[in-house]
């Protein structure tokens, strides 16, 4: 439909210049994180790795219900990060607001864990915090509610790996995904009650979802949008990854998530995720690449051969991800 | 009394989106915030609360020789300074215009922030009103330093050819909020399956005038 309020060339413009961003608005927690991990990637491209092997953790915290000023009384003022890409930031500590606009700072050179606990313990618990590892180009991103031990770690591709996501790395990053989260108990994603049992927790297959989720984002956006429980008519399903292809057309990416455990038919729950997946292609339709992503917490280690019959004829890729507990 | 009644509601409901500017404007690192882009704040949070569904203490902006201007708001933003919810930065003579006016900055104190953080626990209202003028201040943060009055100025309901200098330009019914129309066009424009939120449609919003004022 044209536009009759706006200049068409112009709106056009803004469309391709800005990024499509999740399909719900974002908390200010979220948007200061996302803003953050936004400056960090621009940042790891402009720094030399030799210069990263040389600094210290540096961090950056934020509260919606203090002053900037009240987040770091001893700190100074200091320029904010939108222009300033190569800011001396090693083993300081930023009391930022959102967009990093404003900027208090103190030197702090600590490691990554005694800047959290020191943010915990100084700022307060209430606040939300990111500290880059620059030596590992690894954040650990602590939420107002949570604890320091319950920090989660957002990994940023370096400029030697970074490169124009397309759907043909999905695999690679899938598998990625399980071996960094998943594929043990000591992984990132701490799923297991009792490991030695092979006792999961009782929202396993939430916290996967979860974590992958956030794994995907960081890789994929802004290049796609990576949204999660998309209702069909039929029902829902887990992961959806959208992106414009070079022709411009919309192309989506569908991933079902299944936890395989001995608490119910494993065979049975796979086939009903793949039923998910088709659920959706035939409600919504489009065009892309269909994941059955099944976490196996069996006791076994082993396909179930009518789970990837099924998937191989329905054209879905099936990817089952055995998860230790050794 | 019936009158006195709304006009007490009108009030609180003045000081309060007041101090929720303040507040995005303080997290978006905006603050402090001078007269003319206070005033600014004001005019596009009134005009763009439907957006996210709110209802906005006015439904009409002055076309002030400098800008939007809100007579009443100018007063309430010194009350509150005088009862400790609003920081005023230092009082300076203006005269760069051919009226010179006392120029100040407003910032939200930490009494300020006290009361909003217990207001917000208390009241649905205030936590949706938080966010939407959160989301409004960020969205204008991303213009470019020291373009935000230009490109706020090309506001579609405050920019309209009619309105000539201290006119009042109403927005109280659909066809005359052109700004809240324009941020829907934006929906039809994106591609199908991509929709903008409406958190991401203000920033295409401001974005989009900065593209006119940069081109004018």
């Amino acid at each position: 439909m044209p536009s009759e309020l706006l200049d068409p060339k112009l709106a056009v413009e803004v469309l391709q210049k800005e990024e499509y961003g999740p399909d719900e608005a974002m908390s200010e927690e979220d948007t200061f994180i996302d803003d953050v991990c936004e400056w960090l990637r621009d940042w790891i491209h402009s720094a030399s790795e030799s210069e990263r092997e040389q600094m210290e953790p540096f961090g950056f915290v934020f509260s919606g219900e203090k002053l900037t000023k009240e987040v770091l009384p001893d700190g100074e003022q200091a320029p904010h990060f939108r222009s300033l890409k190569t800011n001396n930031v090693s083993g300081t500590v930023h009391a930022c607001t959102l967009k990093l606009k404003s900027v208090v700072r103190r030197t702090l050179g600590v490691d990554a864990s005694g800047m959290l606990l020191w943010i915990q313990q100084t700022v307060g618990p209430d606040c939300t915090a990111v500290v880059f590892v620059p030596r590992e180009s690894k954040a650990l991103v602590k939420r107002a509610a949570d604890d320091v031990d319950e920090c989660q770690v957002v990994l940023f591709a370096t400029q030697k790996s970074q490169q124009v996501f397309d759907f043909s790395q999905l695999d690679t990053m899938l598998d990625r995904f399980h071996q960094e989260w998943t594929s043990s108990h000591m992984a990132y994603c701490r799923v297991w009650k009792t490991a030695s049992k092979r006792i999961l927790k009782e929202y396993a297959e939430v916290q996967i979802q979860g974590n992958l989720l956030a794994y995907l984002r960081w890789f994929v956006q802004p290049q796609g949008l990576v949204d999660e429980e998309i209702v069909t008519r039929k029902g829902r399903t887990d992961i959806r990854i959208v992106r414009l292809n070079q022709r411009k057309d919309v192309e989506s990416a569908i991933l079902e998530l299944k936890v395989l455990s001995h608490k119910r038919d494993a065979r049975l729950w796979a086939l009903e995720g793949l039923q998910q997946v088709q659920d959706y292609r035939s409600t919504i339709g489009g065009s892309g690449e269909d994941y059955l992503c099944c976490f196996d917490a069996r006791t076994t280690d082993q396909d179930i051969p009518d789970v990837v019959t099924a998937c191989n004829g329905a054209g879905v890729n099936h990817k089952r991800f055995y998860m230790e507990t050794n | 009394m019936e009158t006195e009644g709304r006009s007490a509601i009108r009030n609180e409901h003045t000081t309060l989106w007041l101090l929720l500017i303040l507040r995005g404007a303080h997290l978006a690192g905006l603050a402090p915030v001078a007269v003319p882009l206070a005033h600014r704040l004001l005019f596009l949070t009134n005009s763009l609360a439907h957006v996210y569904q709110q209802v906005a203490p006015s439904d009409f902006v002055l076309k002030h020789r400098r800008g939007p201007y809100y007579p009443d708001a100018q007063f309430t933003f010194e009350r509150l300074a005088v009862q400790g919810l609003v920081d005023l930065g230092p009082l300076r003579w203006d005269r760069s215009h051919s009226f010179p006016e006392i120029e100040t900055e407003f910032s939200l104190s930490h009494a300020g922030t006290e009361l909003l953080k217990h207001l917000a626990n208390a009241s649905r209202w205030c936590n949706e009103v938080m966010a939407f003028t959160t989301d409004l201040c960020a969205a204008v943060a991303t213009v470019e330093d020291g373009e935000e009055i230009e490109t706020m100025d090309e506001d579609l309901t405050y920019a309209q050819s009619w309105a000539k200098q201290n006119t009042v330009i109403p927005f109280r019914y659909e066809e005359q909020r052109l700004s809240g129309q324009a941020i829907r066009e934006f929906t039809n424009l994106a591609p199908d399956s991509l929709q903008p939120n409406r958190q991401h449609l203000l920033r295409l919003y401001l974005k989009y005038l900065e593209k006119v004022a940069d081109a004018e």
